[in-house]
């Protein structure tokens, strides 16, 4: 069966040639930006560069099982315990700010070169810390004398000392081990995306997807796609059920429903050979008389779907526009916000006369920040986004 | 701007070139597009670091530019690249696929301009079907149907070679 797993597997083997000279050419252009902004590639820089060399060599190493160094470094990450390693990876995922360690202030010379010097006596031997990294979620100033790493804030807080061999070797211990932590959580989370991507064998269950999503089609389209080849299809990244339905005129209906209730997440409807990006983007002039008759439709679909007067908080219609006073993709966007945040979108084309899109919206208000971002490249391709209010409620 | 994020920035496109290629040339299909729109992007998105709300969204941030320009490129040079749905052959009108590509990414690049972006991003480049939508300014809803009807075109093609690895 084909999944995602199987495909990015694929991907990650499939090694793609640059050339020589994009490289240097993309060199060229990041030094020049470098001079610019007189960027040396600041303290900050140079840990992540230092902790990402260092890492990356663990990594290398950890999955090259044939030198003899790797045995000690094995051996040390295999004795992990798992409440250890939960509570790292709990601290990684719950941590805010950089996405990377950031230390409080630069390593001295002298600590650099114990650092490395440390860091590959730490794998090629039995050597570990007399004790771990201390970690918190919240340094104090008080700490300041001593080496604290704040999980939350992902910063290593250095004393204004030179660290110790014990110390340093603290934090070496400890992003090996956050590094195997994570490496070991990915590969069990690939594993059971892979397990769960199956379409349920319950012939049951398969029917009564097919099923509901007949009947969101004939509700919202007015189609009947009895006779239609069929395709069931289990997505573990949305926990949803998406069925494909193509009909003898070949056109396709695109169904996903929430794999536990079988709610309609979206449904959208192409005809095949027309397919491309500009199917449903040809311009069309604003007119307010189809907005509104448009609008009438969009909520005799939602009644299909959920219960206007319990659910509804208010319903805008949401296009761009240009200076000229036509619609640049010929769509406009019917919103239906929901008291708890989300929302249903219809998505209604002028060209083609139809609503070709309708699906579930989880946080409308993010998505309204998000696009309210981007006014000003709209304003300098001669756009600007319109938000009509419908009803308030 | 603030000196650190333009070194998180330039780090990221130091890490990421190689990515970033590979993404502009599924658009594209021509090497020399393909590195012209990538660096066009970084040098967009170096003046307009200022714009950027999180650095933790840096990288989706400018795939986004990285998408446009080279949909603006394509638009400006008309380029098509399309299936037949009689006989699925490719048919380039500028040449460009590159035969030292991996037979894989041929294939890619013989399917419709949706379906390769789309599975571009998310397969090669991990981003998440919310991410997509955003950088495609498209519904998510799009993403999704599209990447079901990708898989469905890979299938053949991938169904041989997944037994390889």
């Amino acid at each position: 069966m084909l999944t995602d797993y199987k495909i990015k597997k694929i991907m990650k083997h499939t090694k793609f040639p640059i050339s020589r000279e994009y490289e240097d050419k993309m060199d060229m252009l990041i030094e020049q930006m470098k001079r610019e902004q007189k960027v040396h590639f600041s303290y900050r820089k140079k840990k992540r560069v230092v902790v990402a060399v260092c890492i990356a060599c663990a990594c290398v190493i950890l999955s090259i099982p044939a030198k003899a160094s790797i045995d000690y470094l094995q051996e040390k990450m295999q004795k992990l315990p798992e409440d250890e390693k939960e509570e790292i990876y709990e601290e990684v995922q719950n941590a805010r700010g950089e996405e990377a360690i950031v230390y409080s202030r630069e390593l001295t010379q002298k600590e650099e070169e114990r650092y490395r010097d440390l860091f590959s006596q730490y794998e090629n031997s039995n050597i570990l810390p007399k004790t771990e990294l201390r970690r918190t979620d919240g340094y104090s100033e008080q700490e300041s004398e001593i080496l604290v790493y704040d999980w939350k804030s992902r910063t290593l807080h250095l004393p204004e000392r030179e660290l110790s061999d014990e110390e340093l070797l603290e934090i070496i211990d400890y992003y090996h081990k956050a590094d195997y932590t994570l490496q070991q959580k990915s590969q069990a989370i690939s594993q059971t995306e892979n397990e769960k991507e199956t379409v349920p064998s319950s012939d049951t269950l398969g029917n009564e997807v097919v099923e509901k999503g007949k009947k969101y089609i004939t509700s919202l389209f007015q189609t009947d796609v009895s006779g239609a080849e069929i395709e069931v299809e289990y997505s573990s990244e949305y926990e949803s059920y998406n069925v494909q339905y193509t009909t003898d005129y070949n056109e396709q209906y695109f169904v996903s429903m929430d794999a536990d209730g079988l709610d309609l997440i979206d449904l959208s409807y192409y005809k095949d050979g027309e397919d491309s990006p500009d199917y449903y983007a040809k311009s069309a002039v604003y007119d307010k008389d189809v907005i509104l008759k448009q609008y009438k439709e969009a909520k005799e679909k939602f009644a299909v779907i959920a219960d206007f007067d319990k659910e509804v908080v208010q319903t805008t219609c949401e296009y761009r526009l240009a200076e000229d006073g036509v619609l640049p993709s010929g769509n406009v966007q019917y919103f239906f916000v929901l008291k708890n945040g989300n929302a249903y979108s219809f998505i209604y084309n002028f060209e083609r006369d139809i609503f070709w899109s309708i699906y579930t919206m989880p946080e409308y208000e993010l998505f309204e920040k998000a696009e309210a971002s981007k006014e000003q490249d709209r304003n300098e391709q001669g756009e600007k986004r319109c938000v009509e209010i419908m009803e308030e409620r | 701007m603030k000196k650190y994020e333009v070194e998180l920035f330039l780090e990221m496109i130091r890490d990421n070139k190689a990515a970033f290629f590979r993404a502009s040339y599924s658009f594209l299909l021509n090497k020399e597009d393909a590195e012209d729109a990538v660096s066009n992007a970084v040098l967009k998105a170096y003046t307009h670091l200022s714009d950027l709300r999180s650095t933790r969204k840096m990288k989706a941030w400018f795939y986004g530019i990285l998408v446009n320009e080279c949909k603006d490129m394509l638009r400006k040079q008309k380029q098509l690249c399309y299936v037949s749905y009689e006989t699925e052959e490719a048919d380039i009108e500028k040449t460009g696929l590159d035969e030292e590509m991996p037979d894989l990414y041929r294939y890619i690049c013989q399917l419709e301009p949706v379906f390769r972006e789309v599975i571009i991003l998310f397969y090669f480049e991990g981003f998440n079907g919310k991410e997509i939508a955003r950088m495609l300014d498209v519904p998510e809803g799009t993403v999704k149907s599209r990447l079901s009807r990708a898989k469905k075109k890979l299938k053949n093609f991938i169904e041989k070679e997944a037994d390889i690895y």
